[in-house]
């Protein structure tokens, strides 16, 4: 049972992501942009793990994810990135700074899998 | 050794050495059999007499068949041509047989008919010399041959060597000689070629010997020889002779080389040469074309030659029917090829001497694939589907794709058919999606097919104008539009309406309530200017580059190819869309478009324009006003030429009754053209606006009106 903010412009992905982690047991916070996603960060209490997607209007996946990790709060929150590029596009945040990628067209069962991966030996 | 036998009857010369050295060198020249016979058709000689292959019988013939067939060429064998000779004789000429002489270029009847010529008349001054011995005249007659030697030179280098043989032959016989030589040659191309005893030769060299011999040098240009005749006799004028002989071989050596040359350049210039090349001369006949000519309008090169002109038709051809003495040339016409069809340029060049009218030069080249690919690569450039477009396309299909299957699972997990059917519905919608952003996406890629049409853009706004102003006003946006008269444009108005619409329904999303558009429509030189304008935010400095490129949005909703997909259509339309920002403010979206007639038909002077719409007057007036010079275009009405005011600008205009039928098309047409004369063929009928109109009265006289037009013009 873990705070996820999900991050994604698309609003039936974002459902299913809601639906899918939900159903697991998981508290699920979206936003469809990259501004309102930085502020559902930095709110207190704030997400335990963010699945963010790369291509959100306004502020980008990539300066969120770098922006997080000035922060000495929130460094430490786990990053999942989805996406359909590869890494090593511009669009990527740098290697290291995101803990796990996740390519669309995804499986729902890979999503639960790897979110729950962080908080297994809870 | 030919010992002369003076022979007192007539015929005697026939059993002359010299008649009978004389024929055998002939034959060996012509690289031909010669049978000589006797009026009773008898045959008493025949040369070459060592060569083994060439064996003729004539025994048993009767005389009959042969006076008969003499002459018609296929007398007695398939191959052989018989001509008569002097004195009743007859020869029978066919082509050594001997596979060591390899073919001539002269065919047969040709070299029979130049053996008669020569053997009548060795055989005349031969029987003249008998009685006087006159040796001046034998050697006009050996010249004479030599002459017609020189002219077997196809370039061949054989030829020489037959040439010099038959003079060498001749010298031995006018000296009665053993041996003769000539040494010969350029700088570096030392030749020595010999008749007879080439041992004794070698004996006279080294000095050894003192057969008496007669010797001459002789030089011209870059080519000296050395000539002599061995032998026991020393006719009168011995030097003379010689001396006259070498200048014949001097002659022979310098075609000889200038054949080389011009052979040489010939091929550089005209064989390589990937344009095809027809010399055609003024009465309209091929007399020349190269190889590049003969693939081009596939017809052999010796077909070609000698055909009239029209046998080859092409773009150029009305230039030569006309015989235009003017350089004309086109580009990216028609030529039919077989079944197909290619595209050339092509130029014909009048060839003069001293201003009189030769001929013409036709060069052609086919640039098919060159035009091809031309437009193939406008055509890639007009729908600028890139590969990084491609790679966005996919990119913006994956999250549509995405969602459906991540619903699809989700169906798979819920009981509740209620939710379940709730997600089948957001499947269909984000497939729905696919197929729309595909479509959109396809538009920018498929040749955008335009019917277009001369419109006056004006007029075309001013029916959008409720549409755009009713959009707007919804929106609460203030719109305004100012339209100034503009030149006609071929369009195609329902892209363009696509387009407009796209760039007023972004400009009223990004200006929003309260905000300002306006439209303006203006030209500038040969260019239609309309462009929207907003009061809104304006474009960040990075979108304007990007804007055009698909995907590309700063909506929320949107496809982001409404703006790739304008500038394919503008581009289409030859046209140009561009965006930036306005200094107080706003966006600005511009496009331009050309005004039609476009870019090639530009305005020509020309001295007479005539509209006439029975043919054949057209073509008398037309015909004669050029053949004194006037530059003079004719065409059948004025619908008929596509805007001709726009591409002519004469300075006399002859039209027909027919053409100013109207009342009022007078007037029109003094309006159209203010600069000119204008003559209209027919009666007065009293509407004449200010006097500009003059009459001719039919039918038309073209001395009388070029007269009037002298006066008006002056000469050309």
């Amino acid at each position: 049972m873990a705070r996820v903010l999900v991050i994604e412009d698309e609003p039936a992905i974002a459902l299913i992501l809601r639906e899918v982690l939900s159903e697991v047991g998981h508290e699920v916070f979206t936003a469809t942009n990259g501004a309102t996603g930085l502020t559902l960060i930095r709110k207190h209490p704030g997400p335990e793990i963010v699945l963010m997607d790369l291509f959100i209007p306004g502020i980008s996946g990539r300066t969120i994810v770098e922006s997080l990790r000035k922060d000495s709060r929130l460094k430490d929150i786990p990053v999942v990135v989805i996406t359909e590029s590869m890494p090593g596009t511009k669009q990527f945040p740098p290697e290291g700074s995101y803990q796990a990628c996740i390519y669309k067209p995804f499986d729902l069962d890979q999503v639960v899998k790897v979110v729950n991966s962080f908080f297994a030996a809870a | 050794m030919f010992v002369e036998k003076d022979v007192a009857q007539p015929g005697g010369y026939l059993r002359s050495p010299r008649w009978i050295a004389f024929v055998e060198s002939m034959a060996q020249s012509l690289q031909a059999s010669l049978t000589l016979l006797l009026p009773e058709g008898t045959p008493y000689l025949k040369a070459p007499r060592e060569c083994p292959a060439c064996h003729f019988s004539l025994s048993g013939l009767a005389p009959v068949d042969l006076k008969g067939k003499a002459g018609e060429g296929n007398a007695l064998e398939a191959d052989t041509v018989v001509l008569p000779l002097l004195d009743g004789l007859f020869m029978a000429v066919h082509d050594c047989r001997s596979k060591l002489q390899l073919g001539t270029a002269l065919p047969l009847r040709e070299r029979a008919v130049m053996a008669q010529s020569l053997l009548n008349s060795f055989g005349a001054t031969l029987m003249d010399s008998l009685d006087s011995r006159r040796s001046a005249v034998e050697l006009t007659a050996l010249r004479q041959a030599n002459r017609i030697i020189v002219s077997l030179f196809q370039g061949d280098g054989k030829a020489v060597d037959r040439a010099l043989d038959l003079v060498l032959s001749s010298l031995i016989i006018l000296y009665d000689g053993q041996t003769s030589w000539v040494e010969y040659g350029e700088k570096n191309r030392p030749a020595l070629q010999v008749k007879g005893d080439r041992d004794l030769l070698n004996l006279y060299f080294h000095g050894l010997t003192d057969t008496p011999a007669a010797v001459v040098e002789a030089q011209a240009q870059n080519i000296s020889l050395r000539m002599g005749v061995l032998g026991p006799g020393r006719p009168v004028q011995s030097e003379a002779v010689l001396g006259q002989m070498a200048n014949e071989v001097l002659i022979v050596l310098g075609i000889e080389r200038l054949f080389r040359l011009l052979e040489g350049k010939m091929r550089q210039v005209l064989g390589s040469v990937n344009s095809a090349l027809l010399l055609i001369d003024r009465n309209q006949k091929i007399y020349f074309a190269n190889n590049a000519a003969q693939q081009l309008l596939m017809s052999p090169i010796l077909t070609l030659i000698g055909s009239g002109a029209e046998t080859v038709q092409g773009p150029w051809s009305s230039i030569l029917l006309e015989a235009t003495a003017n350089y004309v040339h086109g580009e990216k016409d028609l030529l039919v090829k077989g079944d197909d069809a290619r595209l050339v340029d092509w130029k014909v060049h009048p060839l003069k001497e001293n201003q009189i009218l030769m001929g013409w030069l036709v060069i052609i080249e086919d640039r098919t694939d060159y035009y091809k690919w031309q437009e193939a690569c406008r055509r890639s450039e007009r729908f600028a589907v890139t590969s990084s477009m491609i790679g966005a396309l996919a990119h913006e299909l994956r999250n549509p794709l995405a969602a459906a299957r991540g619903l699809l699972q989700l169906v798979g997990r819920r009981q509740d058919p209620k939710q379940a059917a709730g997600y089948l519905d957001l499947i269909t919608k984000e497939l729905d999606r696919v197929t729309v952003l595909l479509n959109e996406f396809l538009l920018i890629g498929k040749p955008a097919k335009i019917t277009p049409e001369p419109t006056d853009i004006r007029q075309f706004l001013s029916e959008l104008l409720p549409l755009l102003e009713s959009e707007a006003l919804a929106a609460g946006v203030d719109f305004r539009a100012e339209l100034a008269e503009v030149p006609p444009s071929l369009i195609d108005s329902g892209q363009l309406t696509q387009v407009i619409l796209n760039l007023v329904r972004n400009a009223v999303e990004s200006v929003g309530e309260n905000g300002q558009i306006q439209i303006t429509l203006r030209h500038s030189g040969k260019d239609i200017l309309l462009e929207v304008m907003d009061n809104g935010p304006g474009l960040a400095p990075e979108a304007v580059e990007k804007l055009f490129e698909p995907f590309f949005t700063t909506k929320a909703t949107g496809t982001g190819l409404g703006l790739p997909i304008s500038r394919a259509i503008i581009n289409n339309h030859g046209g140009e869309i561009s965006a930036s920002n306005l200094q107080e403010g706003g966006a600005l979206f511009r496009i331009s478009l050309p005004a039609f007639p476009q870019g090639g038909a530009k305005v020509t002077s020309i001295d007479v324009l005539a509209v006439l719409s029975d043919e054949e007057t057209r073509c008398y007036c037309e015909q004669s006003l050029r053949s004194v010079g006037y530059r003079t275009v004719a065409v059948p009405s004025l619908a008929e030429a596509q805007f001709p005011k726009d591409c002519y600008q004469p300075e006399i205009i002859i039209l027909d009754q027919k053409n100013c039928i109207n009342k009022g098309s007078g007037e029109k047409i003094c309006l159209d053209w203010p600069q000119s004369r204008i003559m209209v063929l027919g009666e007065p009928s009293g509407n004449s606006p200010n006097g500009r109109i003059e009459f001719l009265r039919p039918p038309l006289d073209c001395v009388n009106l070029i007269e009037r037009i002298h006066s008006f013009l002056g000469r050309p």
